[in-house]
């Protein structure tokens, strides 16, 4: 059995379970009894009378006859996933279970009339309603694996209890099981705080290789709990509500649960998925059920879904609510930021402007015309000077970090105010900022409103001064505006000296350098001596010595490596993968092959692939974060983009 | 002594019980029940009487998961003999009925036990029974292993008590070894069961069993073919009344603990009647009895509230062989719902929502 991701995002993943006509996941899975549940009377009918001449062992005779169950005809689906009786019903007691066959006894199995299933391990033991969770792990982790063919499937099932989160349970080790069931689910989806420490429970016992099956959620659920790591669903939920009796619950978007619509969100979630867009389909769904924006809420807190987070991705990253202030990509921006970028030395003053509607931000209306100001005002000094951009949920975006994503991709419902939320995030950040920056570098913040008031806040709390434009304007592109800002220019920066200049594409790309592998990258990576062709809104190449270094792609905002860069980076960032081999052959690296990897790689990464003895091998991006690239057993991990020879 | 325990159960089900018994006040009164009903033939008397207790149930295996009857036994407190022989001498004289008389006498354990209830009780009580004029029938009850390991007591009382025929009662429960280890702690089995019927048939006394529906940790539908196949074996091996007990949570018992944990939750009516319907069905002259305790109540077997008279009733009926109808979706609207949880693997997955399931919705009703 095989299971690939060939995306991720957060802890969401799509892939495809099985090599040969393999099934995409998420999925919904039709988990069933033996024989068809509308035999259910006439077979205890049956069954019960003549049971002396069946095959069937006699302590299953009435509890179920396994039959030809007919071949799931929507090839869409997953394949069925068989419910074995519970061992108590096959006549079994935990400690006579030595081997997986005993828990699935092969003439049922044989039976099961299905080229591929899964079949769930019966479970509904004392032992687990007592909760020693770990003395049935250990049982089942025990075991020698069975002679299973590549796709006979079996499921585990975790089912949840308030007592089961403290347990400490041994992780998973059978190769056997490909899936986990996660029992009770359904009865947590109002509990959101539990849910999630579910989850990451079960996730921590769990290899990536296993798929997490969520039985009985609403179809509403799926992106979030794809979001959370679950990867397969089923519709026990409509034929739940398919019966008058039971009403539908008072989900909005459960108005009609039917097979369709689960669909229907199914694919819509894979799609986002690979596009990378699950996040805002997440937030959609939640928008309409309290308990799932719960959900959302605290996953940003309680969940590394930074770790699974494509490094760029979607063209677009829109940031409608306060959930999305929190969301990973925004997160990583600014954490980096804060830890990542540091003033070059040659910069000897500082102006903070508001954002733009447009991005770049200097390909934008308002800041052409700032920059022009600022070129007239400051000539030769304008070089020494950095711009940062003050903005909403970035925080702080030095110009030369404009290109990086998220920072030229990200849009927001702008209104003028304010929430505390934003606030309070860019006054943190400013706050960090500033505490870094020496205080005789003088400070020009060219912004009104809240943006002024913020940085006037932040300057008082650290004892700097700072020269503000305090002129009351509507606009700050009016003739007043731009004219006091030319005055204050003058004023700011009389005293400051004309520095050496150092080109502007060199600490461009030194900036991104350091952003994206790790502080004090850049300047090793791109040294004085470097040669830069082409321009930033089309893409920069950098030779060093006639020879290829890196290429910078403004669609992304950042830098692509070569095998010279690699060279200069080793030792350096923190970006390297271990391959299981002297020499690579093809163009990717399969996660299979991939011994050892950084935890701090994020899909899409640049990495540099070494050997074991650290020898440079090749250059190339992630498919997967550094912990899957490790433990994934299958799929690609790495496309090669340059090695060596 | 049984063969096999699941000492995680028994040990369990121990220290439940000794904390109830710890709770349970000093000035404890042991318990005793009377009931008297009037059949078309008969005048039946029930009577629980409080002696030591079952001694299973008292044993450091903790006793059966279910069962709570323990609770009102007297313990280490004296045996109330002298109480005991004088309700059952005054109710024996004061029937005022000319029909024949049926007496149960039950001890929430084993009557042959002697440690339950001391051979000086048995005869002084014998002794009454068979002194009584109108009397034809006592019933008792045993666990199997008193019936083979003291058969010669039971031939005493058989032999004593001629003409009034026996009759003995014995929990089968589940005819699963499995089931009656690992969910149950019965510490009996199904060959104990078969050897001790054969037995008390040779001696021409009747056996009724005690056939559980609903064990911990299984399912509404598993629970349901158990109780099925149960009967079945039980008719094989040659029972003579099989007697229906849905479970009905007691104190300090294991499944008492389990339903506080929202992880146990009593039969569904449907479920039994649906059962007593196939028995009915398969076995046309058996003589099945279903009396469920506290039913419609929240601690034993229920439906949504509504309907919990009627399907009683209606199981009723199926065993004297009425005709009722086929539709029980026109009875109440909980039907359906308990259609989809033996139906559809829900269960399996195990949600602790399923106990809302039963409830009515004021909103939607």
């Amino acid at each position: 059995m095989v299971f690939e991701i060939k995306k991720c995002e957060g802890w969401g993943r799509t892939g495809i379970a099985f090599r040969k006509g393999g099934f995409i996941t998420p999925n919904i899975v039709i988990p069933r009894f033996f024989k068809h549940d509308s035999h259910f009377k006439q077979y205890l009918l049956r069954t019960s009378i003549k049971c002396q001449e069946s095959l069937i062992p006699s302590s299953l005779r009435v509890s179920y006859e396994s039959s030809k169950t007919q071949e799931n005809t929507d090839t869409n689906l997953f394949p069925p996933c068989f419910i074995y009786p519970s061992l108590q019903m096959q006549g079994k007691s935990l400690e006579d279970v030595t081997c997986f066959d005993d828990l699935f006894p092969v003439n049922i199995r044989e039976n099961s009339g299905s080229r591929v299933s899964y079949h769930l391990i019966p479970w509904d033991l004392p032992t687990i309603y007592l909760n020693q969770y770990d003395k049935y792990l250990h049982t089942i982790n025990k075991f020698e694996d069975p002679e299973l063919d590549n796709e006979t499937n079996l499921v585990l099932n975790l089912p949840f209890t308030p007592e089961f989160l403290e347990i400490d349970l041994p992780s998973l080790r059978s190769p056997a099981i490909t899936a986990v069931s996660l029992g009770d689910i359904s009865s947590l989806l109002t509990h959101p705080t539990l849910l999630i420490r579910y989850l990451i429970n079960v996730k921590s016992w769990t290899s990536p290789n296993i798929m997490l099956y969520a039985p009985g959620v609403p179809s509403s659920y799926i992106p979030i709990l794809v979001y959370l790591g679950c990867d397969l669903f089923d519709l026990l939920f409509t034929e739940m509500h398919s019966t008058k009796a039971i009403p539908q619950s008072d989900l909005i978007l459960e108005q009609k649960a039917t097979k369709e619509s689960f669909l229907q969100i199914l694919r819509l979630t894979r799609k986002s998925l690979e596009i990378s867009k699950l996040r805002d389909l997440t937030r959609i769904f939640a928008n309409s059920f309290p308990p799932l924006k719960a959900l959302l809420r605290i996953s940003d807190t309680q969940i590394p879904l930074e770790e699974g987070t494509p490094l760029y991705g979607s063209s677009t990253l829109f940031c409608t609510d306060e959930t999305d202030f929190t969301r990973p990509e925004v997160t990583r921006f600014r954490e980096r930021v804060r830890t990542r970028y540091t003033l070059p030395s040659h910069i000897i003053g500082i102006i903070f402007l508001p954002c733009s509607a447009k991005k770049p931000y200097s390909k934008s209306r308002s800041h052409m015309l700032f920059r022009n100001i600022i070129r007239r005002n400051l000539k030769g000094k304008r070089h020494s000077v950095e711009e940062v951009i003050l903005t909403s949920p970035l925080g702080i975006v030095p110009r030369n970090l404009e290109y990086s994503f998220p920072a030229a991709h990200y849009d927001i419902p702008v209104t003028g105010k304010w929430s505390n939320i934003e606030k309070k995030h860019l006054t943190e950040d400013l706050n960090d900022f500033l505490s870094k920056i020496s205080t005789s570098i003088p400070l020009l913040g060219f912004v009104k409103g809240t943006e002024s008031e913020i940085l006037r806040k932040v300057c008082e709390q650290q004892n700097r001064s700072i020269y503000l434009m305090t002129l009351d304007v509507t606009s700050l592109t009016s003739k007043e505006a731009l004219r006091e800002f030319s005055i204050l220019l003058q004023e700011t920066f009389l005293n400051i000296s004309l520095e050496p200049r150092v080109p502007a594409q060199f600490t461009f790309l030194r900036a991104i350098a350091d952003f994206q592998f790790g502080k004090g990258v850049g300047s090793v990576l791109i040294p004085d001596e470097a040669k830069i062709f082409g321009r930033k809104e089309l893409g920069l190449r950098v030779q060093l010595n006639n020879k290829h270094l890196l290429a910078f792609r403004p669609e992304t905002g950042y830098l692509t490596l070569s095998l010279t860069a690699g060279e200069l980076l080793l030792g350096l960032t923190h970006n390297v993968v271990t391959f299981d081999g002297q020499k690579i052959k093809g163009s990717t690296i399969f996660s299979k092959a991939i011994t050892m990897a950084d935890l701090e790689i994020r899909p899409n990464d640049e990495v540099l692939v070494t050997d074991e003895n650290g020898e440079l091998l090749a250059v190339g991006t992630t498919h997967l974060p550094g912990d899957l690239l490790v433990k994934m057993k299958q799929g690609k991990g790495v496309t090669i983009r340059q090695k060596v020879k | 002594m049984p063969q096999h325990t699941n000492h995680l159960l028994a040990s369990t089900i121990f220290n439940l019980r000794q904390e109830y018994f710890n709770q349970q006040n000093s000035d404890f009164q042991p318990k005793l029940w009377l009931n008297t009903t009037e059949t078309k033939q008969n005048f039946v008397i029930t009577m629980v009487i409080p002696t030591r207790g079952c001694s299973w149930a008292l044993s450091e295996s903790g006793g059966c998961s279910v069962c709570g009857y323990v609770n009102d036994s007297s313990h280490n407190q004296p045996i109330p003999v002298q109480r005991i022989l004088k309700e059952i001498n005054h109710s024996l004289s004061h029937v005022d009925s000319e029909k024949p008389i049926e007496f149960k006498l039950y001890n929430s354990g084993s009557f042959f036990d002697e440690n339950d209830v001391p051979r000086r009780l048995r005869l002084q009580i014998i002794d009454i029974i068979r002194k009584s004029s109108n009397v034809i029938q006592l019933s008792v009850e045993s666990r199997p292993e008193f019936l083979l390991n003291n058969i010669d007591v039971v031939k005493e009382s058989k032999k004593m008590l001629e003409p009034i025929k026996l009759e003995i009662g014995v929990g089968l429960e589940s005819s699963n070894n499995a089931i009656l280890t690992d969910c149950l702690n019965k510490g009996s089995s199904i060959e104990n069961y078969r050897k001790s019927v054969q037995m008390i048939r040779s001696l021409d006394i009747r056996i009724k069993s005690y056939i559980l529906i609903k064990p911990p940790f299984l399912t509404e539908r598993e629970t349901i073919n158990d109780a099925i196949k149960t009967v079945q074996d039980a008719v094989e091996i040659g029972t003579d009344i099989i007697s229906l007990n849905p479970c009905n949570v007691q104190n300090g018992t294991l499944v008492n603990l389990l339903q506080k944990r929202d992880r146990y939750q009593p039969p569904w009516l449907w479920s039994v009647l649906y059962i007593v319907k196939i028995i009915r069905d398969r076995f046309p002259n058996l003589k099945i009895i279903c009396e469920p305790t506290a039913a419609g109540k929240r601690r034993g077997t229920h439906n949504c509230g509504k309907c919990d008279k009627k399907v009683v009733n209606l199981i009723s009926k199926i065993i004297n062989k009425e005709q009722i109808t086929n539709d029980f979706s026109t009875i109440c609207s909980c039907y359906m719902k308990w259609k989809v949880l033996v139906e559809t693997p829900i269960e399996v997955f195990r949600s602790r929502n399923l106990s809302k399931l039963r409830r009515l919705n004021p909103l939607t009703e």
